[in-house]
């Protein structure tokens, strides 16, 4: 409408109105209605937000769609603000997910979709986890960063009662969210930062305020530095769990001095620290030497890909004794070699209880030593996970049988790629386990360099009741598997073979007949074809549950014909992925039937 | 400006009833209303009854609302108010219009500028006035209702998250950071 119009229009309706208003136009000469198209209009001034807060408040008090008011949460911090102030009496998609799980989880988070997602709930209070996970390219889009530390700040001061905060990949965060969140979560026990900017400043005001700090887990951060070890040691006495990654500021010196002044620590990680040369400065560890031994609580070490850490034979200089140590990982670590490894399991006479160990590329100079390694926790080991270990030189020919002794709980061995290895510790499991549950063997010996592995690993099957075996290795041949099937015989419940190019599926008549109690068998990648499936289902499993079949070249679509024509009561999912004679049709047909991955 | 012709306190209307001065904060408009039109206001209410029967005599003075929205202010509470006189029953008796007619008077009432919008909410904020009160604030949220976070920005001409007294205020706030 032109402007003209409507003035008239408004005039009019003035000069019917003013009767009531008797002395109004009268007297005030300056009044004057404005134009009504205001829908259309765009004003250059920010003219609400100079309203009082309750007005605005009482504005938002008539959006009643949750959609609006968390459009309205978006628009401006202000608004934001006044809308987590006010209680919705509505549930929106945010408050039935909370109410079952008292977290808020976002992907790809930024400052709108937060302030939305906060306004959205009904109890705040009642939120204890915050996870934010931004998309690593995505955190500054045209210079301006989609995530911010006011977001950070919104969102604490609105959930009071925040117990863990995640934060990962949010580059574009500063140091002020650290301390913006030592600030509004006192509560806080856990804490996760990665790749994320934090300093030695944030993190020791972290370490301050939030006294029930028991959970911290720092990867990523290039600026923290001794000072921060120092600070959690001075403040953060609840601390019960800490993983440092990928801080290239903190080096060796630094983690010994926590591991001497925090008592309390449960658990240390380690990953990617200590990437260059580092030298203990003994000047400063002298003062060790006036103390006894140190008792430590530590019970999980976890040391990952740290070239630079040097023989944890400083633990020994140090004198700090690891009693309650239960797990340990030693993944990469080339500094560390067999006497750290001792150091840290005690000695014979008193050794650690150990329950698990994981021994990645480590190298052991001697088969003594690991034997020594072995007598010293195997009377508590439970799981023994090694992935390319290897002997030094001196390879022995012969098992001293003196040395070995009983390991009544190991249950769980997985070795990977150790063929050189593997014989001898396959030997020494033979003669020590009875109680053997689990077995994964990745990479086995070519049957030159071992001749007597088929009649070691049968002796083992044979003498535990072991359930789960999983093989993969090019120099496996269908007569290892018989060999598994008739010495497992009925205790075996989980079958895994994959990445066998030897294996031709000659096997199958063993596995039926010896392997009835089969839960879940997996053939990944394996030269079997349909006509031997249906020989090995000629009189089905009555418990097995899953099939995998992935990667299968000869593997065609009658499989499914066969397996819906065997007694398979039991059978739920099926996973034919990456089979290239298999289709898509003939997947679909039999969906209602199982559930088939394709 | 003259003052207002009829502005004597008590001066009757033709139908005899009693009427209120109202003052603008600036002091340059004086409004003469029924006495029932001028209690829709709840403050106004309450400053009669503290101040007493005298009072009226120089006018009610509004501090915090200017001559322009208090005009239009008056223009809304004349045409709601109750037909009776009496100002207990003001509440109970209804309004002297229909309905239908009150319900145009008010679609038009508000198809003004947002500078005046904004007047018109402060002004029945600080007022009391419910009827008014609802009306603007209802209008501003059939505004913002369906649209994105950047159109309800565009409509109402919002700029953007921090100002730099908000600024201030946050770096004075972790002063003992710094």
């Amino acid at each position: 409408m032109p402007p003209n119009l409507i003035e008239i229009v408004c005039m009019a309706g003035n000069m019917r109105q003013s009767s009531c208003l008797r002395t109004a136009y009268e007297s005030c000469n300056n009044v004057r209605l404005g134009y009504s198209n205001y829908q259309s209009r765009i004003l250059p001034q920010d003219l609400i937000n100079e309203l009082p807060e309750a007005c605005i408040a009482e504005i938002f008090r008539h959006v009643e769609n949750p959609e609006d008011r968390q459009s309205c949460a978006s628009v401006c911090w202000r608004w934001a603000n006044i809308l987590v102030s006010q209680r919705p009496n509505f549930w929106g998609p945010f408050s039935v997910h909370q109410a079952v799980h008292p977290c808020l989880h976002l992907s790809n988070a930024d400052d709108i979709k937060l302030a939305a997602a906060v306004v959205d709930m009904c109890a705040r209070d009642v939120v204890t986890d915050l996870d934010l996970h931004c998309a690593p390219c995505g955190a500054v889009v045209d210079g301006v960063p989609r995530l911010t530390d006011s977001a950070i700040r919104f969102v604490t001061s609105a959930c009071r009662n925040l117990k863990s905060v995640c934060l990962v990949d949010c580059v574009s965060l500063t140091d002020k969210a650290a301390r913006i969140i030592a600030s509004n979560c006192p509560a806080l026990e856990n804490l996760v930062m990665l790749q994320s900017s934090i300093s030695d400043d944030g993190l020791s005001q972290v370490a301050k305020q939030c006294r029930n700090l028991k959970f911290l887990h720092i990867e990523g951060c290039l600026s923290i530095t001794e000072a921060s070890l120092r600070a959690l040691v001075q403040y953060a006495k609840r601390l019960e769990s800490l993983t440092l990654g990928s801080c290239p500021q903190i080096g060796q010196d630094a983690i010994l001095s926590l591991l001497m002044n925090q008592p309390y620590l449960g658990k240390l990680e380690l990953k990617g620290m200590m990437t260059g040369e580092s030298h203990i400065n003994f000047a400063r560890q002298s003062s060790a030497l006036h103390q006894l031994c140190l008792f430590r609580q530590l019970s999980s070490l976890i040391l990952v890909k740290c070239p630079g850490l040097r023989n944890l034979g400083m633990l020994n200089f140090a004198r700090i004794h690891f009693r309650l140590l239960r797990h340990l990982v030693i993944d990469d670590c080339r500094g560390v070699t067999e006497l750290g490894l001792k150091w840290l399991l005690g000695n014979a006479m008193n050794p650690t209880k150990l329950k698990t160990i994981k021994l990645v590329r480590f190298l052991f100079f001697t088969y003594k030593a690991a034997i020594e390694v072995m007598s010293l926790i195997s009377s508590t080991i439970e799981s023994m996970i090694m992935d390319s270990c290897d002997f030094g030189m001196m390879m022995p020919h012969y098992l001293d049988e003196a040395v070995a002794c009983e390991c009544p709980k190991l249950k769980v061995i997985s070795m990977e790629h150790c063929e050189r290895t593997m014989e001898l510790f396959l030997l020494w499991v033979n003669m020590a386990c009875r109680g053997l549950k689990k077995l994964r063997l990745v990479g086995f010996p070519a049957r030159g360099q071992a001749s007597h592995m088929e009649h070691i690993l049968s002796g083992i099957l044979h003498s535990n009741g072991i359930t789960k075996v999983e093989l993969q290795s090019y120099h496996l041949t269908d007569r290892h598997v018989c060999i598994v099937a008739q010495s497992c015989q009925g205790a075996l419940q989980e079958l895994i073979l994959g990445e066998c190019p030897n294996i031709r599926g000659n096997f199958v008549v063993h596995l039926r007949e010896s392997c009835r109690n089969l839960i879940k068998l997996t053939l990944n990648h394996i030269q079997i074809s349909d006509v031997q499936i249906r020989i090995l289902m000629l009189v089905g499993f009555h418990q097995l549950e899953e099939f995998n079949l992935m990667e299968c070249p000869l593997i065609t679509d009658r499989i499914l014909a066969i397996l819906h024509a065997s007694t398979l009561p039991n059978l739920k999912r099926i996973n034919l992925s990456d089979c290239p004679n298999v289709t898509q049709e003939a997947v679909d047909i039999y969906q209602r039937r199982w559930e088939i991955e394709y | 400006m003259a003052a207002a012709a009829d502005s004597s306190g008590d001066g009757g209307t033709s139908s005899g009833e009693k009427t209120i001065v109202l003052v603008s904060s600036d002091n340059s408009a004086r409004f003469e209303v029924r006495e029932a039109a001028a209690l829709l206001s709840q403050t106004v209410r309450r400053m009669i009854d503290e101040a007493g029967a005298d009072a009226s005599g120089d006018g009610i003075t509004l501090p915090d609302v200017d001559a322009k929205t208090l005009a239009k202010v008056l223009e809304y509470c004349n045409k709601h108010a109750p037909a009776s006189s009496s100002s207990s029953a003001a509440e109970a008796a209804p309004p002297a219009e229909g309905e239908e007619d009150l319900e145009r008077f008010d679609r038009e009432f508000v198809r003004v500028d947002m500078g005046t919008l904004y007047s018109l909410v402060t002004a029945a904020s600080y007022l009391k006035i419910e009827g008014l009160l609802n009306l603007t604030c209802q209008t501003i949220a059939d505004m913002i209702k369906g649209k994105t976070p950047e159109q309800i920005r565009k409509t109402l001409g919002i700029t953007s998250e921090f100002t730099p007294e908000e600024e201030d205020e946050v770096r004075r706030e972790n002063a003992w950071a710094f």
